[in-house]
């Protein structure tokens, strides 16, 4: 198990590679959530973002994802070192710029809709043999499928939500507790899935238990608010 | 077996209305009132005769054609204007004074405006469409701003396309509130489109033969006109929520 280290993110922007740079960021509501906090997360490297709840982890996925704004520092693209999209503060990145594959804690499925069709609302070139088998690898038989997603258990739900996030083609994969609620032989299906479908992406997940982040092969980033 | 009946609704229901249609005859048979009220059975028998003429028909077709007309207009311009307002405060703001005065001026006083202004072929229309419009225009946006915001995020995110959005997205969310509002707004459409055509009296219309059958004081056809609106009314309203029914 590894843990990002303030050398990691000197030594991956001077050896020129690519990834994304979070500079000394700062965002605050009625009560600061996130303050100077800085990684670099290298190009297909998988990392977990861990921290006590309310450490700012969810805040932070939602900046990456250009959701959010920061009141101060910045957040980069950086491409063989050199700095692509390099917004002043507070500034939201072009979201439409750069793909994200976002995985959200509430699942944010339609619920009258079936897993088939909730997934095909976001990737609708894909087709429902693929879809359907990629499910059935995620232990949602072929006849649960094409039941409305209003049907399924918190698990069921977290599975679908987690394909659909998967399968969008993206530059940056962001998991919000993408294992909430599933037991163990769900969880590593998930895990399995992740590692043989990530296709070089960027991705950036939060967890709570050091073993999942292990199981994931991540490099561990402590939030803490 | 009988249990089961007596306690169904639509028995129950069968009962309130068998209730009240007793109520309407014994009302028929008092000596001063019965001469102003037509018996159920009157009703029904002028009913039949009426059904017996082309010129019925045509005067249903001739009312019906333009109270649709003018409803499905507001539908139309209602939920484009609904969604134009919830996207543009400006024109929100611009717009908020003439849905408050289409509400609260009396609908008499739109019907003579529009008889001075315009022919009254055109005012059944005219009149349902403004009546219907602010009922439309209201419910929907309310629809429309409650859709959940953190599915509209989702979408933003996986960059979904507008129709796809609009049909898998708003459309379910906003169907509730447009059912109703419609559904409102149809029944205002009668009541409004009549009201209208008794003043203006349209040639063939059924507003026309109901000022008739008030200057001969003919009871059983102001009834039985009457009887035929409201059926007429329940039957649109049936249909047009089959028709949503289907796009849901």
């Amino acid at each position: 198990m590894r843990e990002m280290s303030g050398n990691d993110m000197e030594n991956g922007i001077n050896a020129s590679k690519s990834g994304l740079l979070v500079l000394d960021v700062t965002i605050a509501y009625d009560h600061v959530v996130l303050e100077k906090f800085s990684a670099w997360f290298k190009e297909g490297g998988v990392y977990a973002l861990m921290g006590p709840s309310g450490s700012g982890k969810t805040t932070l996925l939602r900046l990456l994802a250009g959701l959010e704004t920061a009141d101060s520092g910045r957040v980069c693209w950086t491409e063989n070192g050199i700095e692509k999209l390099c917004p002043e503060a507070g500034y939201m990145y072009d979201i439409a710029s750069k793909q994200v594959g976002f995985c959200f804690q509430e699942d944010r499925l339609l619920e009258n809709r079936n897993a088939v069709e909730n997934i095909r609302f976001a990737v609708p070139e894909y087709n429902q043999e693929e879809i359907i088998r990629l499910l059935g690898e995620l232990g949602i038989d072929e006849q649960e499928c094409h039941k409305p997603v209003a049907d399924f258990s918190g698990g069921m739900k977290r599975r679908t939500a987690f394909l659909r996030a998967l399968l969008y083609p993206s530059d940056l994969l962001l998991l919000d507790e993408p294992f909430k609620g599933l037991d163990e032989e769900n969880r590593d299906r998930v895990i399995q899935l992740l590692l043989k479908r990530k296709d070089g992406r960027t991705v950036i997940l939060t967890a709570h238990e050091d073993a999942e982040a292990d199981a994931c092969g991540a490099v561990i980033v402590r939030v803490s608010g | 077996m009988l249990r089961d009946i007596i306690h169904h609704k639509r028995f129950k229901q069968s009962m309130a209305i068998l209730f009240w249609v007793a109520i309407w005859q014994i009302l028929s048979m008092q000596r001063i009132l019965g001469l102003f009220v037509a018996s159920p059975v009157e009703t029904l028998q002028r009913l039949f005769e009426l059904c017996g003429t082309g010129r019925f028909y045509l005067s249903v077709l001739y009312t019906s054609g333009r109270i649709l007309t003018g409803f499905l207009l507001a539908v139309c311009v209602g939920t484009l204007l609904a969604f134009l307002t919830w996207k543009y405060e400006w024109l929100e703001i611009l717009t908020e004074p003439v849905m408050r005065l289409i509400r609260t001026v009396p609908v008499v006083s739109f019907i003579i405006l529009a008889l001075i202004l315009l022919s009254s072929r055109y005012l059944t229309q005219l009149i349902s469409f403004l009546m219907s419009l602010p009922i439309v225009c209201m419910n929907v946006k309310t629809g429309i701003s409650h859709t959940d915001r953190e599915l509209v995020e989702m979408a933003e995110i996986f960059h979904v396309s507008w129709p796809r959005k609009l049909r898998r997205l708003y459309v379910p969310q906003v169907l509730p509130a447009f059912t109703t509002a419609t559904s409102l707004a149809l029944s205002f459409s009668w009541k409004s489109g009549i009201a209208a055509e008794v003043i203006g009296m349209p040639t063939g219309s059924i507003g026309e033969r109901l000022q008739q059958a008030k200057v001969y004081l003919n009871t059983p056809d102001l009834f039985a006109w009457t009887l035929v609106i409201v059926l007429l009314s329940i039957l649109s309203d049936k249909l047009w929520r089959k028709l949503l029914a289907c796009v849901k």
